[in-house]
């Protein structure tokens, strides 16, 4: 799988108007978004970065907003979503519980969000590493 | 009852409540903000969590994040040391409704005292003198308010009655002035305070600044601890700090301690606060109560034996005060100087880091500071970095061992302002005693320092 299969898939994108195209088999996992690509081999802990046009930027650190007991996923949720998983920017990625206050924490840009690093439940500070995030930008 | 306290300030105080705590045996959880996590208290105590970036809009002075840190990590008491909350009656109020205790006075007492109007009309009420003035803001109709500064006599002060600092202040020596005047005064409170009430006193030229410490307790005992001198001051920031106050009577200064610890019962106040008074004439004239723990403190705890910080804890966990008023013994005297991280005589800021420290040592020798080698000092808040304390049998001997410690004192890698006190411990005024609240600034334009 060449750079012209991933320059056709792009195209196709373009022509039909997909915001995100996703693909994973045995040998690598591609995610297409906005005109950029993610490639990394399986499991999806290293991403490898193509199109240096648009290219994502290196892994970055979100950081808690505020202060809370720190959680992955919505109370009500039992099973927290796999990681890693692409995300677009605003998108709800993990909340701040203090009392019955449930503040979100929001994905800054699209990207994938590729390692939780902060533990669920514990208290965490304003500026506590919560998540790694790969963002993709055209 | 509470077996732990959530410390919400930074530096100095910070660290000296957390020393207090620790001597009570409770634990100490320290919040600072993103620029504060190298200080020494944060380091030092139980527990430790960041709650916002360095403004303190979005730290210190976020009273709803800092209840939910006291919520999330369990405290049972915030203590908010001095600046910041800790005269906020809406902070309090909130701490208070949450059921948890606030170490100060209860919120309704702070709203009394932070309104100055109403803090002069309780003071009238229990007998503490006042300025001349009327008890109440100033009416809106431009021939009452000529009338009411005809029978208060000039020169006068118009004054804001939310807030302090110098803001919605004029001094009014014509009475042709006087309307003009209130009109600013109020357009300045209302932008500063959000209160845009005014009210007028007699201004007092060459008054000292003398102030009454106090403590109250939740069983109807209150005591004063004496009285301080601070009178060094540049632009309403006190510099050095002095008790007791040189050249006055101490039965005077018994005196209107007593009648501050019994309006402190008249107004339901509790743990430590602080009468201010202007002093001329051999007369005081009551200014406002700040209803915290003071900068200045460690002169009346060195003249006094009573650690302050101590006994406002103890008061908030609800124990009776530990001594009598006639069991309190006036042991010499003692000095304060604080240490700025800014030029000694022009006090541009100076932050930094603090590339060399050693602190002064000796008898009688006292510093209070966050200082270590290597402290990086963040330009966000306030320029005080340490609170140097000399006490001696004699004002002379107090003098002579601030000479010696602020000589022996190496701070490198920022400015300090130690070289302005040493040159103030060889001043004549200043030795002498008794200058009044402008003497600093009247030495500065005739150039003090500069040689």
């Amino acid at each position: 799988m060449g750079n012209e299969w991933i320059e056709a898939v792009m195209e196709l994108m373009r022509r039909h108007g997909i915001a995100e195209f996703e693909y994973e088999d045995a040998e690598r996992h591609v995610v297409a978004s906005e005109g950029a690509i993610l490639e990394g081999d399986q499991p999806l802990n290293q991403p490898v970065f193509h199109q240096p046009d648009h290219a994502p930027r290196a892994g970055e650190t979100l950081l808690a907003p505020h202060i809370g007991m720190f959680r992955a996923t919505h109370p009500r949720d039992a099973e927290a979503a796999a990681l890693p998983r692409l995300v677009r920017r605003g998108e709800i990625i993990g909340y701040l519980k203090a009392g019955a206050l449930l503040r979100p924490v929001l994905a800054p840009s699209d990207g994938v969000l590729s390692r939780q690093l902060a533990d669920e439940g514990v208290l965490v500070g304003y500026g506590t590493a919560l998540f790694e995030l790969h963002t993709v930008r055209p | 009852m509470f077996d732990s306290v959530l410390i919400a300030n930074r530096g100095e105080i910070a660290l000296r409540i957390l020393r207090a705590c620790r001597d009570l045996g409770l634990k100490t959880i320290a919040i600072h903000s993103e620029a504060d996590r190298n200080l020494r208290h944060v380091a030092l105590a139980d527990q430790a969590l960041c709650i916002g970036p360095a403004p303190a809009a979005r730290s210190y002075l976020d009273g709803a994040e800092i209840l939910l840190a006291a919520q999330l990590t369990g405290a049972g008491a915030i203590h908010p040391g001095y600046g910041f909350l800790s005269e906020n009656a809406g902070f309090a109020e909130m701490v208070e409704q949450a059921g948890l205790t606030f170490v100060g006075p209860p919120s309704a007492a702070i709203r009394v005292m932070g309104d100055k109007v109403a803090a002069k009309r309780a003071m009238i009420a229990a007998g503490v003198p006042c300025v001349p003035g009327p008890d109440s803001a100033l009416p809106q109709d431009a021939a009452r308010i000529a009338a009411i500064g005809a029978e208060t006599g000039y020169p006068l002060i118009v004054k804001a009655s939310g807030g302090g600092g110098g803001r919605g202040m004029r001094i009014v020596r014509d009475p042709d002035a006087l309307i003009g005047a209130v009109q600013m005064a109020r357009e300045e409170a209302g932008r500063a305070f959000g209160n845009p009430e005014v009210y007028v006193e007699r201004f007092l030229e060459f008054p000292r600044h003398v102030e009454i410490q106090v403590l109250a307790d939740s069983h109807g005992n209150a005591i004063h601890l004496g009285a301080r001198d601070c009178s060094i001051q540049r632009r309403h920031q006190k510099l050095i700090e002095e008790a007791p106050p040189p050249g006055i009577d101490p039965a005077a200064i018994d005196a209107i301690g007593r009648r501050c610890a019994a309006a402190c019962l008249a107004i339901g106040y509790r743990g430590a606060g602080t009468f201010e008074f202007l002093y001329e004439d051999g007369a005081f004239y009551f200014i406002e109560m700040n209803t915290r723990v003071q900068v200045e403190h460690p002169v009346t705890e060195e003249i006094t034996g009573v650690d302050i910080v101590r006994e406002q804890l103890r008061i908030a966990m609800g124990e009776r005060l530990e001594v009598a008023q006639d069991a309190i013994r006036f042991d010499g005297h003692a000095i304060e100087c604080r240490i700025n991280a800014e030029h000694a005589f022009n006090f541009t800021p100076s932050p930094g880091k603090v590339s060399q420290f050693i602190a002064p040592g000796g008898p009688g020798v006292r510093l209070d500071t966050h200082l270590y080698p290597g402290y990086e000092i963040p330009p966000n808040y306030d320029s005080l970095i340490g609170k140097l304390i000399a006490h001696g049998p004699t004002r002379d001997a107090a003098i002579a061992r601030m000479r010696r410690a602020l000589g022996e004192l190496a701070i490198e890698g920022v400015e300090t302002s130690s070289a302005l006190h040493l040159a103030l411990l060889r001043e004549p005024g200043f030795t002498a005693g008794g200058i009044d609240i402008h003497h600093l600034e009247r030495l500065m334009a005739d150039g003090f320092g500069r040689s």
